[in-house]
């Protein structure tokens, strides 16, 4: 056989005979874009259960209560009448954060004395915990101002100066590339990325590993083409359903795609040769699928986990950072999201370098341990095929 | 021997390599040193304190003062730095003055871990700042310092945080990775129990499809409980995550998700024919369980189909408890949780001796025609 004929082949098995390899080819990382887009589809935490202890009871404490209840963060569920009753819908997680305004609050500030507002945000989750301190700090910082505007001007101060006095300096916060915070923009990509990386290692695996159990089918052929016209279409559709993904993202979820295609083709082929050469070296020790498939979702959460997509590589251990070098998804997913959300990478030419030379390496080992194990079937004489796992197929 | 060897590395190796290698990766606990870089056009001893306060704050790390907007522009679109603070010119003089004064901060939000930790610590800095500030100009119109201090910021926000005071990333994942990997230890060993041996276990007909079901299921159980807790043991005793919770409470809960999973895997075991087909169309079930279960993404931030999903997957009813009991030594759901996890799994154990005897009787008329 040529590569043509083993092209074709290898095509018909795709789409034929063993149509898994098309599913997880293109239905990994769609299946994990549409779970993702519709769960991170409100984008930002809202309406986080909020009670409010008002001792205070003054026009001054139901302006600061109606400045939480503005809030589209924040949803109050209960005034309680207590400390006591308070605690007890933070302790049972009826409520997720709780504000304290003190009996004196009103008479405090007015005599300018300073009062404090005690704000007790459950910590357990670190997503609620953010929303609850960065929302606070927001509403309170324009409480503020508005109050010590107020306590200026009964100073005598004419009321710009009294603002421009009692708060100087006016903070203006820009966030570039994702504006609104938003986790959809933020998460999804990479998790699709994430089970994209996988689908190829499940089809590639089965491909691999189903042609060692076959190896006198293509002896005939030089096993550099064996592997070219194997390899190739995997290839070919991993690319096509990559942009799929893409398509998918943008049309349906309006994750933004800023990112020129040239570039994103350049890293997603990049990528996708080193994961197809990484899946082929593994199979390649695998006595069976079942094996491959176990290594493989073993391996998928560390993969995402250390990739350095949420948790910055800055902030690993030294030891984290040196197995976040060896995974492949560490040098795309965050890439390919700079790509979609900035229009630009700055690591985009070195890490598409590196992914070239890491899969041009492992297909050359891929292709180097699959001319041995031919040649050693030829020399022995042994059987065709290797033992075959009977509970894949009963 | 080889099948029990790969089991039991499974069934241990990882939960117990997963709480390892996600141990190390968060152990610095919050992201700090994020690279900072700075213009400041103004160059007084005032826009100094402003940037010697971003500099001595260890969320950041200055790494460059730059004199042009390209340059700082630059340093963003390369990701040398990931935040930038921008102080204008005439910025003391205009403080001085009582003009409006205006500081920006920029940052590159594409990953929401810089994002939010530039967006809560830089509003610190600059109120502090500001409240300093203001309350030396109120101090120049004769007002006396402390009563200065008070006009500036008039209202004070006192911050407690139950259950994870100091906000540690580390004391809130590991918990729930730690159950992600014990859960995809139990479902890549109890989805294999009856499929790799279903023929030779239709023909023994002295056992009734209950005893095999449970004699497949409580090895797998208890083994998988023993897991969990060395696991959590590890997080607490090495990692040094707190554990306020009774042991009793964790193990409670730590069993009946064990159990929950270990009766889902066999059901499906039991249902399905070919062990590859079940480990492979059950991955993404599997694999988006955790993410999906409201341990991170609150369920009252999910939209109703985040919400179906949470409630179907039986980690929502387990991780996030376990992290509650951990941390806060209380959680509130904790019967109501355990008790959901031990009738689903009660409810699969039914369902996978139900499939069992049917497919035994499918098998036995075959099983007789090979021995005649």
């Amino acid at each position: 056989m040529n590569i043509w004929q083993i092209f074709k082949r290898e095509i018909h098995y795709i789409f034929v005979k063993d149509r898994r390899r098309a599913n997880f080819l293109f239905g990994a990382s769609i299946a994990y874009l549409i779970i993702f887009g519709l769960l991170y589809e409100p984008q930002v935490v809202t309406n986080v259960p909020l009670v409010i202890y008002d001792e205070d009871q003054s026009q001054l404490s139901r302006s600061l209560v109606q400045a939480f209840a503005d809030s589209e963060r924040f949803q109050i569920i209960s005034q309680p009448a207590s400390q006591e009753e308070m605690e007890h819908l933070l302790h049972e997680q009826i409520a997720y954060a709780a504000i304290h305004i003190p009996h004196d609050f009103s008479q405090n500030v007015t005599a300018g004395r300073s009062s404090p507002v005690l704000l007790i945000a459950s910590g357990l989750n670190l997503v609620i915990t953010n929303t609850i301190t960065t929302a606070t700090q927001e509403i309170l910082l324009t409480f503020n101002q508005e109050v010590s505007t107020k306590l200026g001007e009964q100073a005598g101060l004419p009321p710009t100066l009294a603002q421009n006095k009692t708060a100087p300096l006016q903070i203006a916060l820009r966030v570039l590339n994702n504006p609104t915070l938003g986790y959809l923009n933020f998460f999804v990509i990479g998790l699709a990325m994430a089970a994209f990386q996988q689908g190829i290692f499940l089809s590639v695996g089965a491909s691999i590993i189903s042609e060692y159990h076959n190896l006198r089918d293509l002896g005939g052929a030089h096993p550099v083409q064996v592997m070219i016209g194997k390899l190739l279409p995997y290839f070919l559709f991993a690319t096509l359903s990559f942009f799929l993904t893409l398509l998918i993202a943008s049309k349906m979820f309006h994750i933004p795609c800023k990112g020129d295609l040239i570039s994103l083709f350049c890293l997603a082929t990049a990528f996708t040769l080193t994961a197809i050469g990484f899946s082929s070296l593994i199979a390649s020790f695998c006595t069976s699928e079942i094996t491959f498939t176990k290594l493989s979702l073993t391996y998928s959460i560390p993969a995402f986990t250390l990739s350095g997509y949420v948790w910055p590589l800055a902030s690993m251990d030294g030891m984290s950072q040196l197995l976040a070098y060896t995974f492949p998804l560490f040098y795309f997913s965050d890439a390919v999201r700079e790509l979609m959300l900035a229009g630009y990478s700055p690591v985009l030419y070195h890490n598409i370098l590196v992914l070239l030379v890491l899969g041009l390496t492992l297909i050359s080992l891929s292709t180097f341990v699959y001319t041995r194990r031919r040649q050693g079937i030829q020399l022995t004489g042994q059987p065709a095929s290797i033992t075959v796992d009977p509970t894949q197929h009963p | 021997m080889h099948n029990r060897c790969a089991t039991l590395l499974t069934l241990f190796g990882i939960p117990i390599i997963y709480t390892v290698l996600f141990g190390f990766l968060y152990s610095a606990n919050v992201v700090k040193n994020i690279p900072l870089v700075v213009f400041d056009q103004d160059q007084t001893a005032t826009s100094r304190t402003l940037v010697q306060a971003f500099a001595d704050s260890e969320r950041y790390n200055l790494v460059a003062q730059v004199s042009s907007q390209e340059d700082l522009d630059d340093y963003l679109h390369t990701s040398k730095a990931m935040a930038a603070l921008l102080i204008p010119p005439h910025f003391s003089r205009d403080i001085k003055m009582s003009h409006s004064v205006q500081a920006l901060v920029e940052t590159n939000a594409t990953n929401l871990m810089f994002a939010n930790g530039v967006l809560s610590s830089s509003q610190e800095i600059l109120q502090t700042f500001s409240a300093g500030a203001g309350q030396k100009l109120l101090e120049g119109i004769n007002q006396p310092p402390a009563q200065a201090l008070k006009s500036a910021a008039p209202v004070r926000l006192a911050l407690r945080i139950t259950g994870n005071p100091t906000t540690s990333y580390s004391n809130f994942i590991m918990a729930g990775l730690s159950i992600n990997g014990l859960q995809l230890a139990i479902f890549l060993v109890s989805c294999t129990l009856l499929t790799r041996d279903y023929g030779s276990l239709a023909t023994r007909r002295e056992l009734s499809p209950g005893s095999i079901i449970l004699g497949k299921l409580l090895p797998c159980w208890l083994l998988s409980t023993l897991s969990g807790v060395i696991s959590i043991g590890i997080l607490i005793l090495y990692f040094k995550v707190p554990c306020h919770g009774s042991l009793f409470h964790l193990l409670l809960i730590s069993s009946a998700f064990t159990f929950a999973m270990s009766t889902l895997g066999l059901f499906i075991s039991a249902l399905v024919p070919n062990v590859l087909a079940t480990m492979q169309n059950t991955a993404i079930y599997i694999m988006s369980s955790f993410l999906c279960s409201g341990y991170s993404w609150p369920g009252f931030a999910m939209n109703s189909f985040g919400q179906t999903y949470a409630a179907l997957v039986p980690i929502t009813y387990a991780g996030a408890t376990i992290r509650d009991l951990m941390l806060a030594g209380y959680a509130p759901n904790l019967l109501r949780n355990s008790l959901i996890l031990f009738t689903f799994g009660s409810v699969c154990l039914l369902l996978a001796i139900l499939a069992f005897s049917v497919r035994r009787k499918r098998f036995e008329p075959q099983c007789q025609e090979g021995s005649v």
